[in-house]
């Protein structure tokens, strides 16, 4: 690990980020979604009475009032605490938001298995591969804080519709080579090496740091590539790294269908096809259980990367 | 408030030269949306030629007054009464649907002029306009939203959600226009959607209601004046129309089977319209 430090979380971060903004940009608009009540929104709303909503509708409606708020000129934010948004509100966020491209981002505030004790409902192990599919659309997931901030302030600088994937559970923060602004269809490099390459998204990342030492030990030089962006996904980083290490291994606490991994694997069967290994939840849902001990439970830890680097790097293309 | 008799006369002859060109142009391109569109054609010319506020030479003028469609199998008559106005010009009528066409099967605000939100699935328009209206609001805008509900949408859920959402947003800019369409009571099919019903229904959400006649240019004309009049009263238009409006072989029938015109229902349906062209100019005369 770089840096031990915990910093504010990521979803604090990205509200600081757009208290920011909204001073800057009086078409910056926040909908709260869902009738879930959150004290940091409504200091926002009473600071900003004309450019905060909390109208505790469903999913849906929710979404299809963004989209009018925006077609009226507004770069619209969707704050969900519900991790079912994506799912509720598919329909209107394809038809009223990707379609048209509208500059509405999502910021998803309880992804992954932040749900839970709550259980398999609440717990969003499949909206990756919703996402991506769409056309026109960003699919951001930060690993840290400074990251998160940094890619909300660029999705919106784009201007197209994008969804965060926050993590509640705060996470040390990374140390990036790279002074540039983490930005959609970006990537940081947190560690170069020759052996094999480690793509990891959110909180895997951590993980794959994890196991890049561990290898380096066994005399594999790990590649640490922390794909934040899962779609514009960072095409050019990936391919040079896997030309190097002739090998890869994707983690993401996802399912094994259609996140990070399917399009890894789209990517690289194109350019350059090596080997690639999957660390994910595979085709499982969640149960209760805390957080922590279903990324242990679901094999989503440095232990499942490691021993998917080995058997990738005896498969690697030379 | 009274109509001219002139302009009565008016609004008949834009609203049959529309009806002419969705027929034209639904005979071109084999769609099977006829009768949908007819019926909302008097409508969309009394909004397009005497109620909205608008600007085709500007056609995002921040103060503009707004509709938006939902009702997506009316496009073609959308399209035929913004090119009458003079939002695009009328030859892109002739490529609805065709590839890289202006005017697409599906609404796109961005390709074409004059058009307000995106095409979308049934029950879902009234969400976006509360957006809008919401926004208009906000801005200070003495800009009014109108939402086309079509009958069929009526049955959806989510319309109710929306419904419901505009009177707790107290969204007194917004008007929605549902039609409904002329049925027998007591067919199973028409006692859910009777204009009293759909008004009951609004009333209950907290909207005004009005119910009037869909192909009435005064009736019309007088319900859309009280949209805005209630600052924080959503306005439900309840107007009655009729299936294939202005063709007597479709008028009120197979609403359930629309079929694609052949090329000789289009000429039949332009000869019946042309007709009624010539009864209108000698009316106009006297």
């Amino acid at each position: 690990m770089n840096d031990e430090t915990v910093q504010p979380g990521m979803e604090e971060t990205v509200l600081e980020a757009i208290r920011e903004q909204a001073v800057l940009d009086s078409s910056l608009f926040l909908l709260a979604a869902g009738d879930e009540r959150d004290v940091s929104l409504e200091a926002f709303g009473q600071d900003h009475p004309d450019q905060f909503l909390a109208p505790a509708l469903s999913a849906k409606e929710t979404v299809l009032l963004a989209a009018g708020l925006a077609l009226s000129g507004r770069r619209v934010l969707v704050h969900s605490l519900s991790p079912l948004l994506v799912f509720q509100a598919y329909d209107a966020i394809r038809s009223a938001i990707a379609i048209p491209s509208l500059p509405v981002g999502f910021l998803l505030a309880r992804a992954g298995f932040t749900g839970g004790e709550d259980g398999t409902l609440s717990q969003v192990l499949e909206d990756l591969a919703f996402l991506r599919v769409l056309p026109n659309v960003s699919v951001l997931v930060p690993s840290d804080s400074p990251s998160a901030g940094q890619l909300f302030r660029e999705a919106v600088r784009a201007g197209g519709p994008f969804f965060l994937r926050l993590c509640k559970t705060p996470l040390p923060v990374l140390q990036r080579h790279d002074s540039a602004a983490c930005q959609p269809g970006g990537a940081s490099i947190l560690r170069e090496g020759d052996g094999v390459t480690l793509c990891a998204c959110g909180t895997m990342v951590h993980e794959a740091l994890k196991a890049s030492t561990i290898l380096s030990q066994q005399g594999i030089e790990a590649e640490v590539i922390d794909c934040y962006s899962v779609k514009p996904l960072p095409a050019q980083a990936i391919t040079a790294s896997v030309r190097r290490t002739g090998c890869c291994v994707v983690a993401e606490e996802h399912a094994a269908a259609g996140g990070l991994g399917g399009a890894i694997a789209e990517l690289v069967s194109q350019s350059s096809p090596v080997p690639v290994k999957f660390v994910s939840v595979q085709d499982r849902f969640g149960q209760s259980g805390g957080a922590e001990e279903l990324l242990e439970y679901y094999g989503l830890s440095f232990k499942e990367i490691l021993s998917a680097a080995s058997q990738a790097w005896t498969m690697r293309r030379r | 408030m009274r109509m001219d008799q002139n302009r009565i006369l008016e609004l008949k002859k834009t609203a049959l030269e529309v009806r002419k060109d969705v027929v034209r142009m639904i005979g071109l391109s084999r769609a099977s949306n006829l009768g949908f569109s007819l019926s909302v054609v008097d409508i969309l010319t009394v909004l397009y030629f005497y109620s909205l506020s608008l600007n085709p030479e500007d056609p995002k003028w921040p103060e503009r007054d707004r509709l938006i469609l939902g009702k997506s199998d009316a496009a073609p008559a959308l399209y035929a009464v913004l090119a009458r106005k003079g939002f695009f010009d009328r030859e892109e009528l002739w490529s609805y649907r065709k590839l890289g066409a202006m005017l697409q099967g599906t609404l796109d605000a961005r390709r074409t002029p004059g058009v307000e939100a995106p095409g979308i699935g049934p029950g879902l328009a009234l969400g976006i306009a509360n957006g809008v209206a919401a926004a208009c609001r906000a801005d200070h805008s003495p800009a009014r939203v109108f939402c086309f509900i079509g009958d069929d949408e009526l049955r959806e859920g989510s319309i109710w959600e929306s419904v419901q959402a505009a009177s707790a947003l107290r969204l007194g800019n917004l008007a929605a226009i549902a039609e409904v369409h002329d049925r027998e009571p007591g067919d199973g099919k028409g006692d859910i959607r009777l204009p009293k019903t759909a008004a009951q229904r609004f009333e209950a959400f907290g909207w005004k209601t009005i119910v009037c006649d869909g192909h009435s240019a005064e009736s019309l004309a007088e319900a859309f004046s009280l949209c805005g009049r209630e600052k924080d009263y959503p306005l439900a238009v309840i107007a009655k129309t009729r299936w294939g409006k202005g063709i007597s072989s479709l008028e009120n029938r197979n609403m359930k089977a629309p079929i694609a015109p052949n090329r000789e229902r289009v000429e039949n349906a332009l000869l019946e319209l042309e007709k009624e062209g010539k009864r209108l100019a000698e009316e106009m005369e006297e």
